[in-house]
């Protein structure tokens, strides 16, 4: 036993790094490389080993010996003795099955042994994608085949890895401009940006150009985009999770690269441009046509010859895109998200349809280094006045959420938290319209909610980033990729049920870098003793996992 | 098939000398006669026999002719002799009724010796073993004294004549000095008179001293000691294992700690267990996701399956849970508790400490001060029960002893594992490689069984290396097992004094074991399944500061076994929350009472001024009178003042 080592690793394939070790950062950058970080509160991190940890592990070439070096190496006490074996083969299984490409049209499956290739005939599913058998060790697959073949393989524990190549697409340049196009300020890619294009495009060789980049909230993942969109130069599809999200994206190549506005296509459900470099939301992709059955516009995956597709938050891509992406393979993929955990447990079809993890940036050397502010997450609990509180405890289970979100001290709390920062550009974050309204006519500040036209809610943008907004009332259109400039407080007045993809996304308004002590606060207005609490302390659960100070305070902040 | 006893020897010795110089395939066919039944014989043999006047033809078959019928009972009974022990040794759980059905009159000889002297049924694996204690016993007394063997037949005099005992001996003697059996004829040969023979022969197998056999390969009779000690003699000797140097050896012992999250699992609720002992389904699997990993050194051997059984009979047989309440489940004891609270290598030393008494030589003056009983709960423990030394020849009494004793042979050495294995089997302390192989099969597995699922687990012995060049070698804890050390002091861990930490997550994570702690914290913490010792234990919560609330406790108890254990302060939020959901919890009181619905206020209050000041009303018409009012006394009152009780409807 070595109590200044950092790591226990529990048979159960969780690692639990210990931040105060003195080895504690060295492991860290080591352990990223092959353990999907699960949570980082204070004091010690949870990693779990999985077969895609372990095979995105190799597919960036870091072997089975390696990892266990790193895990003994660093170990507290010895490793459980089921670990090794373990490790060894489930790692062992990525490498030995490749898909390359064949003379002629098709593909080619080569297994590094005949007894594998056996093995896999023998799977009835594998048996109905494979081609002809050409050799004990060989199988022609056929190039339609490519995706489905890949998921089945996962599926059965047999990760290929895909060094078929890919179609070059329209060639497309997209500099990236040194300066920005609205703001005139300098710009270019921070060096954990330029570090993760390059682990995506890896030169153009046919071992990168498809693959997931994972960085925490802020840490710019759209300019990431851009950079791996300039680095492949073709034609580019990116699907985000929705029409802001899309007009983000579209403001951002505006801004940060020399295309023009008739080189970029807007797909959603308003408008229907297929341009060289079309951004269309997950939402219309996956409208079915009541009339004609099916998702028409998927056909959107072909109605170009993308050279690349960008998978924007690909955490939440939905099933029905997921199959689409199955008959693209020959396509670049890039998937950018802050977890690769998914609700749905569609990791494996992430693997093996977008591509392995490039890189896992964590947030907390970004915070170190400056690039994301430092957030302070305080939870305000309020009672409920008296004549609330029968009502709400004879309301309906339903109802009961809304009323204790509409808790009427919350306005003074707000207020509260406004005097203490005076001079804090501040958002207001409620999910039911009438409360956002309410707080907008009780401060006098403006509102902006879901039905805000488009001129009206960039002249608040304006403002609220030439520092003549202080505070603004957001509906959850706040939610998405809503790029409020330089927020450094956040109100939380009501959220959706305790969801932690809420939580992180709000959290992400103030996380941008700010002048000075570069510090956010983060506050959530709690009605104490309600439901409101409950679904609260999931959020604060979320928070402290990521490794947020966490404060309770109760009554109004003075 | 006559009976040994009855046996006309002189007759059958006088045919023997006719008999010996027929061609080998007339012997081999002669041997195939049965004595008093009609056999089928080859055709060209049957010819030469019935031509040598050795056969006679009856129907389709033959019989031995008149002077040959005597040596063709003793042909048969030799023939007879390796097959019944053959038959014997394989046929190990039957007795001696089922023995005699099997072989006839032989075999009712053959028991009715063994029985005579022992008056109790014995496995024939048993008689085996007699048998060769016989022989020993018969080769090296001063006189080979027969007390309490009862003669059987006109021959019993005889039997006690001293000069007949000697010669019989003697002639013991010089067989046993001789590689194979002599043929019967080499043994005549060796004899002084033919009478004497007669009575010497007689003695000797009747009393299981030496053994007719036919060597149907050569076609003559022979006469010998027990077959199984000529097959032992003639195996291969073994050599003792070398040292071995250069192998990184593997401590893997676990059972210490088993023992402990079943008992520290028993201290935060009763295991559940059924009828006959065993845990019942849905537990075994909770408290097999608590066990650490299993060594993988041992998998081969194929126990993992047995370890919470294992643990707990060790558990209990320790007394470190126990039931308290019938249906309760399994508790923590006193001890438990107390055992919770020691050091891992305190813990281990102590386990050790009550076990040892049943490895350390019999004359070792702790173990005469344990006493008989205790010992054998401590091999039951050290057995687990499942190791069943009652199906071996010698009790787990002796066999656990014997064992030590085979370990203390290896001292400091490190051996090859299958050549200890065999070495040890060869040089059974239980003196059961006298009488072969099956022997010493069955006192390997009791070897392996104790060594490598008790030994090993208990951390007295470490194995090393891979496959066939497994090593084992006795560790410290081992040596002083076994008596080869004094004293053994167990390696401490590094004292953690706060080994956990509560994380703003809710998570408590221990940095080190700490099963005294794992068990109190157990009481108001939500277990996390799969981590085992350290690591991510447990989970603070609502739903389990609900229990601990019904079960007693209270925040400041609570947050002082956190604050006291944790190297960090408590985080605030974490604070905070317990605190909230011990001030959230509400005691109620429910009672039963007697409601009064009265038709409007004026009679409510009628009411209660007539059933007295424990009359509360609750509503205008609603009265609650105490559960003990007397309700016919109340109608009556009432009922004086017109107040009547309401008919329900039907």
């Amino acid at each position: 036993m070595n109590p200044d080592d950092p790591l226990i690793i529990q048979s159960d394939r969780t690692v639990l790094a210990e931040v105060d070790s003195p080895r504690f950062a060295e492991v860290r950058p080591l352990l990223a490389r092959f353990a999907e970080l699960v949570k980082t509160p204070e004091h010690v991190h949870t990693y779990r080993l999985t077969p895609l940890s372990l095979w995105n592990a190799r597919a960036s070439g870091v072997g089975s010996d390696e990892i266990l070096e790193v895990l003994s190496g660093f170990a507290k006490f010895p490793l459980p003795s089921t670990i090794p074996s373990w490790v060894r083969e489930t790692a062992g299984r990525y490498g030995r099955l490749s898909l390359r490409r064949a003379p002629g049209a098709d593909l080619l499956l080569v297994a590094d042994s005949a007894a594998l290739a056996d093995e896999l005939i023998g799977h009835d599913r594998l048996r109905a994608l494979l081609g002809t058998r050409l050799s004990p060790t060989s199988f022609l697959v056929p190039v339609e085949a490519r995706g489905r073949l890949k998921v089945t393989l996962v599926d059965t524990g047999h990760p290929v890895e895909d060094i078929a190549g890919y179609t070059p697409g329209e060639p497309l340049r997209i500099p990236l401009r040194s300066h920005s196009r609205t703001t005139g300020a300098a710009f270019s890619l921070r060096d954990y940006q330029r570090a993760a294009v390059d682990s995506f495009h890896l030169q153009g060789d046919d071992r990168g150009g498809s693959g997931v980049l994972v960085l925490p909230c802020g840490a710019g993942k759209t300019i990431i985009g851009l950079g791996a969109m300039a680095a492949v130069g073709t034609s580019t599809l990116i699907l985000v999770i929705g029409v802001t999200a899309a007009r983000q994206w579209i403001a951002e190549i505006l801004d940060k690269t020399d295309l023009t506005a008739d080189q970029i296509g807007e797909y959603d459900g308003t408008v229907k441009d297929v341009k060289p470099v079309t951004v269309a939301t997950y939402q219309v992709l996956t409208h079915r046509d009541r009339n004609a059955g099916g998702m028409p516009h998927l056909e959107l995956f072909n109605q170009r010859d993308w050279g690349l597709v960008v998978y924007d938050e690909v955490h939440l891509l939905p099933a029905p895109v997921f199959q689409a992406t199955a008959g693209i393979q020959a396509r670049r993929r890039l998937g950018l998200t802050a977890t690769l955990v998914r609700e749905d447990g569609q990791e494996r079809s992430v693997f093996a349809l977008i591509g392995p993890k490039k890189t896992d940036v964590p947030w907390k050397a970004l915070e170190a280094t400056g690039w994301i502010a430092t957030a302070r997450c305080t939870e305000v609990r309020l009672t409920l006045p008296e004549d609330r509180r029968i009502p709400y405890l004879t309301a309906e289970r339903k109802d009961q959420h809304r009323l204790a979100a509409e808790n009427p001290r919350k306005m003074d709390a707000i207020r509260a938290i406004l005097a203490r920062h005076p001079h804090e550009p501040t958002l207001i974050i409620g999910l039911y319209v009438e409360q956002v309204l309410a707080i907008s006519e009780s401060l006098g500040i403006p509102h902006l909610i879901g039905s805000t036209g488009q001129r009206r809610r960039e002249q608040l943008y304006a403002d609220f980033r030439a520092g003549t907004l202080r505070a603004l009332a957001v509906s959850k259109v706040a939610n998405s990729s809503v790029d409020l400039p330089d927020a450094s407080v956040a109100i939380q007045v009501s959220g959706s049920f305790g969801s932690r993809q809420e939580e992180a996304q709000r959290l992400g308004r103030i996380l941008r870098p700010k002048p000075g002590a570069n510090q956010a606060w983060f506050y959530t207005l709690v009605t104490a003793d309600t439901v409101e609490q409950d679904f609260a302390l999931h959020r604060q659960l979320f928070l402290c996992e990521q490794g947020y100070e966490y404060a309770i305070v109760d009554g109004v902040p003075t | 098939m006559t009976a040994i006893a009855d046996l006309d020897w002189e007759q059958a010795i006088a045919a023997l000398p006719t008999f010996s110089v027929l061609p080998l395939d007339l012997r081999q066919a002669f041997a195939l006669l049965e004595p008093s039944r009609p056999s089928r014989l080859p055709a060209p043999q049957a010819e030469a026999l019935l031509e040598s006047g050795f056969i006679h033809p009856i129907g389709s078959g033959f019989l031995p002719a008149g002077r040959f019928a005597h040596l063709a009972e003793l042909v048969a009974i030799a023939s007879a002799t390796g097959t019944l022990l053959d038959g014997s040794r394989a046929g190990n759980n039957r007795y001696i009724g089922k023995f005699l059905d099997t072989w006839g009159d032989f075999g009712r000889h053959f028991a009715a010796r063994l029985q005579t002297m022992t008056d109790r049924s014995w496995s024939n694996e048993q008689i085996l073993q007699h048998t060769a204690q016989f022989t020993n016993l018969a080769l090296t007394a001063e006189l080979w004294d027969w007390g309490g063997v009862h003669g059987t037949g006109s021959h019993k005099d005889l039997i006690h004549l001293a000069q007949v005992r000697r010669m019989g001996q003697k002639l013991l003697r010089w067989i046993d000095s001789l590689p194979e059996p002599p043929t019967l004829t080499t043994v005549l040969a060796h004899l002084p008179d033919p009478t004497a023979a007669n009575l010497i022969l007689r003695w000797t197998t009747q009393n299981l001293a030496l053994f007719l056999g036919f060597a149907r390969d050569r076609g003559e009779l022979t006469l010998g000691l027990h077959p199984a000690i000529y097959a032992q003699r003639s195996r291969p000797a073994v050599a003792k294992p070398v040292d071995l140097t250069g192998v990184e050896m593997n401590p893997t012992s676990y059972l210490v700690e088993d023992v402990t999250i079943l008992v520290a699992a028993a201290a935060t609720e009763p295991i559940k267990v059924c009828q006959d002992g065993t845990v019942m389904v849905r537990e075994h699997k909770r408290l097999e996701a608590r066990l650490g990993s299993f060594p993988a050194m041992l998998e081969p051997f194929g126990f993992a399956e047995h370890r919470i059984s294992d643990a707990l009979r060790m558990a209990r047989s320790l007394g470190l849970i126990g039931e308290t309440r019938r249906f309760d489940g399994l508790n923590a004891t006193e001890q438990g508790r107390d055992w919770l609270g020691q050091t891992p290598g305190r813990r281990h030393h102590r386990l050790l400490e009550l076990l040892r008494p049943a490895w350390i030589p019999d004359n070792d003056p702790a173990l005469k001060r344990d006493g008989r009983s205790a010992r054998y709960a401590l091999i039951n423990a050290l057995s687990g029960g499942r190791i069943p030394l009652s199906n071996y020849p010698r009790s787990g009494e002796e066999i656990v002893p014997a064992i030590a004793a085979a370990l203390r042979e290896l001292g400091t050495a490190t051996w090859n594992l299958s050549q200890a294995f065999t070495w040890w089997s060869r040089r059974s302390p239980l003196s059961l490689d006298e009488i072969g192989p099956a022997a010493e099969r069955q006192w390997q597995k009791v070897l392996t069984d104790l060594i490598i699922q008790r030994g090993v687990p208990l951390g007295l012995v470490a194995l090393g290396g891979t496959g066939e060049k497994t090593a084992i070698a006795l560790t410290d804890a081992g040596r002083w097992m076994v008596g080869l050390a004094d004293a053994w002091t167990p390696p401490e861990t590094l004292g953690v004094v706060q080994p956990i930490i509560v994380q703003a997550d809710f998570t408590v994570i221990f940095l080190a074991p700490a099963p005294g702690l794992e068990a109190e914290i157990g009481r108001f913490a939500e277990r996390c399944l799969g981590a085992v010792g350290t690591g991510g234990l447990f989970r603070l919560s609502k739903k389990a500061t609900q229990q601990a609330a019904a079960a007693g406790l209270d925040a400041q108890q609570v947050l002082a076994v956190l604050a006291q254990a944790s190297a960090k302060p408590l985080p605030a939020n974490v604070v905070r929350e317990l605190t909230g959901w011990f001030a959230a919890i509400r005691r109620i009181t429910i009672r039963v009472r007697m409601l009064v619905e009265a038709p409007d206020e004026a009679t409510a209050l009628r009411i209660c001024a007539a059933a007295g000041s424990e009359a509360r009303q609750v509503g205008p018409s609603l009265v609650v009178l105490p559960k003990t009012t007397r309700q016919g006394e109340l109608l009556r009152k009432l009922s004086k003042l017109g107040i009547l009780l309401k008919q329900e409807d039907p």
